[in-house]
């Protein structure tokens, strides 16, 4: 496994989701009961539909309940997830083990339905202090206890990732659950644009430092992570989140609210596969004015003529980068060089090309969100590690 | 009651011979006896005429039922109940076998030992923790006072005094018991037990016992010894002596790694990977 293709909900969802996994460029989906209802409605396929598709096509589906996404206080766009039914007379929370226990039960009784595996619903974490934390600990203890083979999920801001040795010993306690699968998130509280955000180096280095951890003994999936998640492939993911729109490559609360200005489509992006960057269209056409072939290799494809094309060579991008790290197996050391090399050669690409073209169409800025704070993350972490 | 008086009543009360002192000192008093013509231990705890009165009361109750619960050649084990004497009560005591041997802490001086007695070590109390582990006990004071050597070259886990049914842990914070020198990241103030923190428990025990002294000493500071369990990898066994094989350096090691996850979670695990290592002629 590699890439999984987050819910969306634009109405081609489940057809391109399934050409890219017949095509071999995605592994599987990701259901979410915000995006995909359990009734069909119109513009909209069952979730058990969906399943079926996707299996069809060869690919995995996980249904992950999005508990943390549904308990922000910013999220009200249930229509969808309403459909699911996913809590019972004690009310909606994790508070307490009345309503803990009836999520559970309904949340691995939909996987099952599914076809999926069981993954435990969680909580968004501030800190591996505090009452909130405590909820989440005592809910995946719970599940635990309902399911012994249930994945687990770990989410949380920035600034529950940035907390060093205490994020270390809550992971501690999560890792005695001896879950198979872990899905880990970074939320964000605000997406600004379609440009990863690592610069809080200390947090995304705790998250590398948990993927290790975990990845000892589990398989650990990044959901929300596309190219932003890469480094966590070489602390031993083996699966990432992504997708075409803004909401699946990012954590990004507005895709849980009906105030949402709408379906974020990356239309005027191209992804230019050897920067392991997505530019906007217009930069896109000055590389290729640059003339070839350092245009076609840094792009890693021909110019997608469109929409539908750019899906496909976003997915195929992706991919083949997470391949390229995850072939060296259980060698940290040697996904850790794989990738630092990536940046390396990616860093000289963006350093010819801001010399190339004009400062408003690319610029320091633009190397700086796409490699060199993923860089400093990974470094950060593999440095500690000994991997560096 | 005096002293005499006091040790005659729990004599009566345990069914016991006549108490003769082996060790009496700290929280516990310890007299050797005989029960049914079996010699045997006789433990006595005395119960603070204070508010901690009941925490006493209830610690040493827990010992006892733990003991009396787990059944493992390599844990101590209990012969009587926890019994209460005097009016307050002013003691409580129980019976357990008498284990032949010398308390890690009196044989510190033979250290550095060979690689096969590591082995031993590790593999023999690895079985006591599972033991109490499978309970989903934690001991949370592994320490050469509680861990003998028997005549026969095997080791045994004594004293659970401080073992904690993790079912009854409370989710926040709160101090945790140890031996300073001999804690684990778990102890430090805040943090919470758990079947790995025995873990690095026995894997302090077996770097001592191969270098003869401990990764992460104590230096009478509290703050700074916390502050190193949280923040500072313990050293590569190999650092401290380069001749200790490979495979038990990577197990003492492993057991050290400062992250829980990345440590065998409980003692069932860890034998696991001996196991492995057996079916390989590597340990003994």
């Amino acid at each position: 496994m590699s890439v999984l293709i987050q819910d969306g909900r634009r109405g081609g969802h489940l057809r391109w989701a399934t050409q890219a996994i017949g095509a071999g460029i995605a592994d599987g989906v990701l259901l979410s009961p915000f995006h995909t209802p359990r009734v069909a409605v119109p513009r909209h396929h069952a979730g058990s539909k969906v399943a079926d598709d996707v299996r069809e096509a060869g690919g995995e589906v996980i249904f992950d309940p999005c508990t943390h996404a549904r308990l922000l206080p910013s999220s009200n766009d249930v229509a969808h997830y309403d459909t699911w039914q996913l809590w019972g007379p004690a009310g909606v929370g994790l508070d307490v083990d009345a309503r803990r226990l009836e999520h559970l039960e309904r949340v691995f009784a939909r996987q099952s339905e599914l076809g999926s595996i069981p993954l435990a619903p969680t909580l968004t974490l501030d800190s591996p202090f505090g009452v909130v934390a405590d909820h989440a600990l005592r809910t995946a203890q719970l599940a635990r206890g309902l399911a012994r083979d249930s994945g687990q999920s770990l989410v949380g801001r920035r600034s529950f990732w940035r907390t060093g040795p205490d994020l270390d010993a809550y992971v501690g306690q999560l890792a005695a659950l001896r879950a198979p699968v872990w899905a880990l998130t970074v939320v964000n509280d605000i997406v600004a644009d379609n440009q990863p955000d690592l610069a809080d180096t200390a947090a995304f280095t705790g998250l590398l430092r948990t993927v290790h951890s975990l990845s000892q003994r589990s398989r650990v999936i990044v959901c929300y992570a596309d190219f932003a998640g890469v480094p966590a492939t070489a602390a031993g993911a083996d699966t990432l989140g992504s997708g075409w729109d803004r909401g699946m490559r990012y954590f990004d609360p507005k895709s849980f609210q009906i105030t949402s200005s709408g379906i974020q489509i990356p239309a005027s992006y191209v992804t230019q596969g050897r920067l392991g960057a997505v530019l906007r269209r217009d930069t896109g056409d000055a590389i290729t004015r640059l003339g070839d072939p350092p245009a076609t290799g840094i792009r890693g494809g021909p110019m997608p003529a469109d929409d539908t094309a750019e899906r496909s060579h976003h997915l195929r991008q992706l991919h083949t980068l997470v391949d390229a790290i995850t072939v060296h197996g259980g060698v940290r050391q040697d996904r850790v060089a794989e990738l630092r090399a990536f940046y390396e050669r990616a860093a000289q690409d963006f350093d010819a090309l801001i010399r190339a073209l004009p400062r408003r169409t690319l610029n320091d800025n633009h190397r700086r969100r796409w490699v060199d704070e993923p860089y400093l993350a990974l470094q950060s972490y593999a440095e500690a590690e000994g991997l560096w | 009651m005096d002293h005499t008086e006091l040790l005659e009543e729990v004599r009566a009360a345990l069914g016991t011979s006549a108490l003769e002192p082996l060790r009496v000192g700290g929280q516990k008093m310890v007299y050797t006896s005989e029960l049914e013509g079996v010699p045997c231990v006789v433990k006595i705890v005395p119960i603070p005429d204070t508010a901690h009165s009941d925490e006493v009361l209830e610690r040493a109750r827990r010992e006892v039922e733990l003991l009396s619960t787990v059944e493992s050649p390599y844990v101590v084990r209990v012969l009587s109940e926890a019994v209460e004497v005097g009016d307050r009560p002013e003691v409580v005591c129980w019976v357990e076998e008498l284990l032949d041997g010398s308390d890690l802490g009196d044989l510190m001086d033979t250290f550095p030992w060979q690689p096969d007695d590591v082995w031993a070590l590790i593999k023999d109390v690895a079985e006591g923790l599972n033991a109490c582990h499978e309970l989903d006990v934690v001991h949370r004071d592994l320490s050469p006072g509680n861990v003998r050597r028997r005549s026969s070259g095997r080791f045994a886990l004594m004293d659970p005094g401080f073992a904690r049914h993790l079912s009854k842990t409370a989710l926040t914070g709160v101090y945790q018991p140890g031996t300073p020198g001999y804690c684990s990241p778990e102890h430090v103030p805040g943090g919470h037990p758990m079947p790995a923190s025995d873990i690095f428990g026995l894997g302090i025990l077996a770097f001592q016992a191969l270098t003869g002294r401990l990764p992460v000493p104590y230096n009478s500071n509290e703050g700074a010894y916390w502050d190193a369990l949280r923040r500072a990898d313990a050293p590569a066994v190999k650092t401290g002596r380069d001749d200790v094989p490979d495979d038990l350096a990577d197990v003492v090691d492993r057991c050290l790694q400062r992250q829980a996850a990345r440590r065998y979670l409980d003692a069932a695990e860890l034998l696991e990977e001996l196991q492995g290592f057996v079916d390989e002629g590597g340990t003994t």
